[in-house]
Order: C-alpha cells, then structure tokens, then sequence
C-alpha cells in the first residue's frame, strides 16, 4: 500500500509536469492546448486525493497525513530531478544524427 | 503597493537568510544526519553484534546491575532492540550520608557508573564514541560553548529560518508557477531554479521542521505563559512530566523480580515496545520498576510510564492520561524528531533534509552569485563581499570535511585513548579548521575544488576501509541482511561519489576564458552529473 501510495505520488507529478507548457512540448511533443491542460490538471488533483485515501489506509489518519505529505514531496523531487535532468527525445536524435 | 510589499519581503529574505544562514546550514546538516542517530550509534561501534533477542540482552542487564550495583540508589536501563548498539545502562550509588543528591533527573552519570551490555547479554567492550548521540545534541546544543548561549543562537536562528521562509514564498512568488523548471546552464538563474526547487519540493517538511524546531525551544523561547502561571518549576515539572511518588528505602532486603516478565506485561499494556527501565532501590522491599514507551511507537515524544513494584511485579501507577496542551506540544517535537518513522518514513524525512540542506547551502551562494555581477571592479571586492564568499567555502565545504574526518577518527584513533569520544569530535573541529585555512589562501574556485573533492574522497573510502579492516564491511552486512549498517555504507559512497563529481565540475568548468567558480555543494538527492547543463551556474564576469 505504502509503494502504491509512492507510485501514485510519482504519477499525480508527472500528470502535474506534463500539463506545464514546455514540459509538455519536451515530452510529448505536441503542443498543450487549453482544454488538454485541463484534463491533466484535474487527473492530476485527483491522484493527490487518491494518494491521501491510500496514505490513510496504510497508516491511518495521524501516520497517513504525515506519509502523504512525504510521498507527494518525493512524488514531486523525483519528477522535476527527472523532467528537468533526463534527456528528452529531441536530445537523443540530436546526437543519433 | 503589492510591488513594494514584495520588495520589504525580499529584502527581509535576503538578511534573514544570510546572517544566520551558515548557522542554520550546520544545524540542519547535523540534524539530517540525526534522523540516523540510532544507525550511527551501531556503525560507529563496529564491535557489537547486532541484537537479535532483546531479552536475553535485558536478563544479561539484570545480572550484571546485581553484581555490580546490587545495592544503588537507583539503575537505568535503555531498552534494547534491533535497532541499538548494546544495552546502555547507568546506576547511581547510594547518595551518602550528609551529602545534597544531584540533579533530580537521574544525576550524575559518570564513566564509572554506566555499562554497555551487548547482543550476548555479556558487558560488551566497544570503542569509546559519541556515535549518532552527536549529531543529535549538537544539532541544538552546538558544541564547545554553554549549552544555554547554544539554544539562544539555535533558538534565533530558527526564528529567522521561519521569516526566511515565510518571506521567501513571498519573494519567489513563481515557485508554484514555475514548479517544474530548472534553466540550465543560465547562471544566476539556474541558482534561482535550484534554490526554489529545493525549497518548495519539500515545502511542508521545511515549514514543519522549523515551525516544530520552534516548539522545542519554546519554553525558553517565550517564558511567560510559565512565569505567569507557575511560580515553581517543580510544580510545572511535576505537572508536565508525571512520575510516581519516590518510595523512602525501607532497610528490608528483597530479592527483585524478574525485570523481563514485567516489561513483556508493560508492553502489553502500553501497546507497544517499551524504551527504558528505570529501577529505584533495588533490592530493597521497596523498590519500584518504571518502564517507558518507546518514543518509536506513538507519535507524541512523550512516552507514557508505568510502574511496578519490585518485589512480586504487581500494576501500581501509571502516567495519566495528559492534557491537551502537553499532547499537542508532545506531538509536535514527536513530529520533527521523527522518532515514529519506520524506514521508509525516515528515508523522506533525511531527504527532505537533504533538501533543506541544500536549500540554504543555495541561498548562501545565490547572495554570491548575484552580487558578482554588479561588482564595479571584480577583481577587488568589497569586503563585504570576500567576507561571505570566504564564510561559504569555509562552512559549506569545511563543514562536511569536519563530518568526513570524524567518522575517518571513529575508525583511525587507538581503541584504549584517553578520551577517545572527545577526540572523535575535536577530530572535526581541527579539519573544520584547516577547511577555514584553506578557504583564505586559496582562491575560490581553488578552494572549493579541494574541500568537495577531500571530503568526496574521505567520505566515498570508508566503506572500503569498512570491508579491508573493520568487523563489519558492506558485503557482510549485506548477507546478514543488516540494512541499516549497509546503508549508511552505501549512502557515504553515494555522497562520496556525488561530491567527487562536484569537484570535478568545478575543477574542469572554464566560464568564456575566466575563472572557475563554485557549485552546489553536497548531496546525494540530486543527480550528481546530468549534463553539460550545470556548468555556467556560475555567470561570466
């Protein structure tokens, strides 16, 4: 449960990086249009409420808000330390070419 | 007038932040490493067996308090568990006659009064050392200084953190907008991007842990609601902390009960592990047995206590239930200690202190690299200037080397050495010292490649001294599957490796035909090498 709350975490921040503009464009390439950005934004707040619900079933109310906020926060390092440091697509043809 | 609140809060950011920012870089590097207090106390007693059958070692206790101590005025006994080096145990003889008792907390605990019981339930001899204990006092007590001026510097120090990051949310009013961005490769900027991340990645843990820093101090941050209601400390002491009424020795001599079928019942009650033992005359008719929850099973740091009586081990008193006041204040240091968090709990919290490490570390630097830019004449600072710049290297490289030397003397100096303990740590303060002689002969880039790359270097070779020389190396403990001394191994090489990379960075990083300049220093949160990118975090004259 503990890992499923961490994945979910990992999860609600990319959802969360994807819907920022260059990011997006990065990743996916393809620009993010409004109704898109939406979309991601909202998928994303529910995975922070997912991520609360599992926190509180493994480790109940006290121990749960305490987790919760430590797996979102690791949720949120990892996906910026990945999003901001791994190459993205347009690097690797660069240097395929 | 929305321009010029954020102008008042960026200014009150900046000075909040860098006159206490080297105190507050120490203290929060001493207290990310305290969050492994408990596995620095076994890794730095290398003898020790891991405890594997906790009541054995409390039997083995038992015994050697009654040959040695049979008739003290009182013993104390830390629980062991899988988690602790040995079992600590202390006693104090009976006061004698005409004499005032010391201290009404337990008194004096000299060297010849205290024994470590070890996983065999025999008195262990280990190397004498502060361990983990350190990091942990020193992370409100400092060190070399009374411990009261200490708390005062810690205590002001956290106030201005707290402004520091209030006023920091303000000034950096993008952090949320531009969550995600790290321009690299952009000087000032990519300092400001790292600087930001560090902070509002890990937001709520640093606002927690400097808001629930300020609790700990708080009845001598702000007396008055004590002074107001309580015109005696006892009282409030009595009221705060509930003990048992003391007991008078009756003269009777009797045999004490079994202590671990009274801890087996008391863990029953409490719910949980118990976390010490505190036995008054024992072998007398009326001795009594306290024992106290482990912090590590409940949130609050204030451990509920019950106790026996110590003949037949009949339920007498136990703590009542506490008010909310106490609880909320219990909860709260509960909750910056983190004595609750099972490993992976800790694992976010030394993260996140990582993070906030970083965080200042950034801050202090950013000041740097801001200001270079606008220097009239940047081959002659003003003094102002020098003065930061050399306080940086000196504390943000010379710190670390401290730490990296200490360790380096827990294993190196001569087990029988009188004052071992202390040495370990006049150990950091001397290579504290010499970082500080090298911060002013070198210049900056010099100096910061020396420091990163010697602690790198010191830092990512113990493990290998771990496996060539000492009991327990990284492939032994890895097979007994004793995590947690494999992973303060893995991680010194993790943060080894990442402070190599730094200095070679620095080392290796020519801005367009100038000098190299300084990095982010420490750290194994973040990718040590990712791409060219870090290079020009340091803008061109």
């Amino acid at each position: 449960m503990i890992v499923l709350c961490l994945i979910v975490a990992v999860g609600t921040f990319v959802l969360f990086g994807l819907s920022t503009n260059q990011h997006h464009q990065q990743r996916l390439g393809a620009k993010l249009t409004p109704p898109r950005k939406k979309a991601l934004r909202s998928a994303a707040w529910g995975g922070v409420g997912l991520c609360l619900a599992l926190a509180f079933l493994a480790e109940g109310a006290v121990y749960g808000a305490i987790f919760w906020l430590g797996a979102l926060s690791f949720g949120a390092a990892a996906v910026f330390l990945f999003l901001n440091l791994a190459p993205t697509s347009a690097d690797t043809s660069r240097r395929a070419k | 007038m929305s321009k010029s609140f954020r102008q008042s809060q960026s200014f009150l950011h900046t000075w909040s932040g860098l006159l206490l920012g080297w105190v507050l870089f120490v203290i929060f590097m001493a207290g990310t490493i305290a969050f492994w207090r408990e596995g620095l106390n076994r890794w730095m007693r290398p003898e020790l067996d891991r405890i594997e059958q906790p009541y054995t070692v409390l039997g083995g206790a038992q015994r050697f308090l009654q040959g040695k101590a049979a008739d003290a005025k009182s013993w104390y006994i830390a629980m062991p568990s899988d988690k602790s080096a040995g079992a600590q145990v202390y006693w104090q003889p009976q006061p004698e006659p005409g004499k005032e008792r010391g201290g009404r907390r337990g008194g004096r605990r000299s060297r010849e009064n205290q024994a470590l019981i070890g996983a065999d339930g025999l008195p262990a001899v280990a190397r004498e050392t502060r361990g983990g204990d350190f990091f942990y006092r020193f992370h409100f007590d400092l060190h070399y200084m009374p411990v009261i001026w200490a708390r005062w510097l810690v205590g002001v120090a956290a106030m201005a953190m707290l402004v520091a990051i209030l006023s920091g949310i303000v000034t950096h009013k993008k952090i949320f907008k531009d969550f995600f961005t790290l321009r690299r490769g952009k000087g000032q900027r990519s300092w400001l991007d790292g600087h930001n991340a560090t902070a509002v990645l890990a937001l709520p843990f640093h606002l927690m842990i400097t808001y629930t820093g300020l609790v700990t101090l708080m009845a001598m941050l702000m007396p008055w609601a004590v002074v107001a209601n309580y015109a005696d400390t006892e009282k409030l002491y009595d009221r705060l902390f509930p003990h048992v009424e003391e007991q008078a020795r009756s003269g009777t001599r009797a045999p004490l009960i079994d202590l671990g079928r009274v801890v087996r019942n008391a863990e029953q009650r409490l719910g949980g592990p118990a976390g010490s033992i505190n036995v008054s005359e024992p072998g007398d008719a009326a001795a009594t047995i306290t024992v106290t929850g482990a912090p590590s099973a409940m949130l609050s740091s204030r451990a509920p206590s019950l106790t026996y009586r110590g003949t037949d081990g009949a339920f007498v008193w136990e703590t009542p239930a506490p008010g909310g006041a106490s609880v909320t204040a219990g909860a709260m240091i509960g909750l910056h200690a983190g004595r609750f968090a099972d490993y992976g709990m800790r694992w976010l919290y030394f993260l996140c202190g990582i993070g906030g490490t970083l965080m200042v570390a950034s801050g202090l630097v950013l000041w740097i690299v801001k200001r270079r830019e606008k220097l009239p004449d940047p081959a002659r600072p003003h003094f102002g200037f020098r003065l930061v710049e050399w306080l940086n290297i000196a504390v943000i490289g010379g710190f670390p080397l401290g730490v990296a030397a200490m360790l380096w003397a827990n294993r190196l100096l001569p087990m029988a050495m009188k004052d071992r303990a202390e040495w370990e740590i006049h150990a950091l303060f001397i290579a504290w010292g010499v970082a500080l002689g090298i911060a002013s002969v070198l210049r900056s880039g010099r100096a910061w490649t020396v420091l990163l790359g010697a602690t790198g270097a010191l830092l990512a070779t113990i493990p290998v001294y771990n496996v060539l020389a000492a009991p327990r190396g990284l492939p032994a403990t890895l097979l007994q599957g004793d995590y947690l001394l494999a992973g303060i191994d893995l991680a010194l090489m993790t943060f080894g490796a990442s402070l190599l990379a730094t200095a070679r960075r620095v080392a290796t990083y020519r801005p367009a035909a100038k000098r190299p300049r300084k990095r982010v220093p420490g750290g194994g949160a973040q990718a040590p090498v990712s791409s060219s990118g870090l290079h020009a975090m340091e803008p061109a004259e």
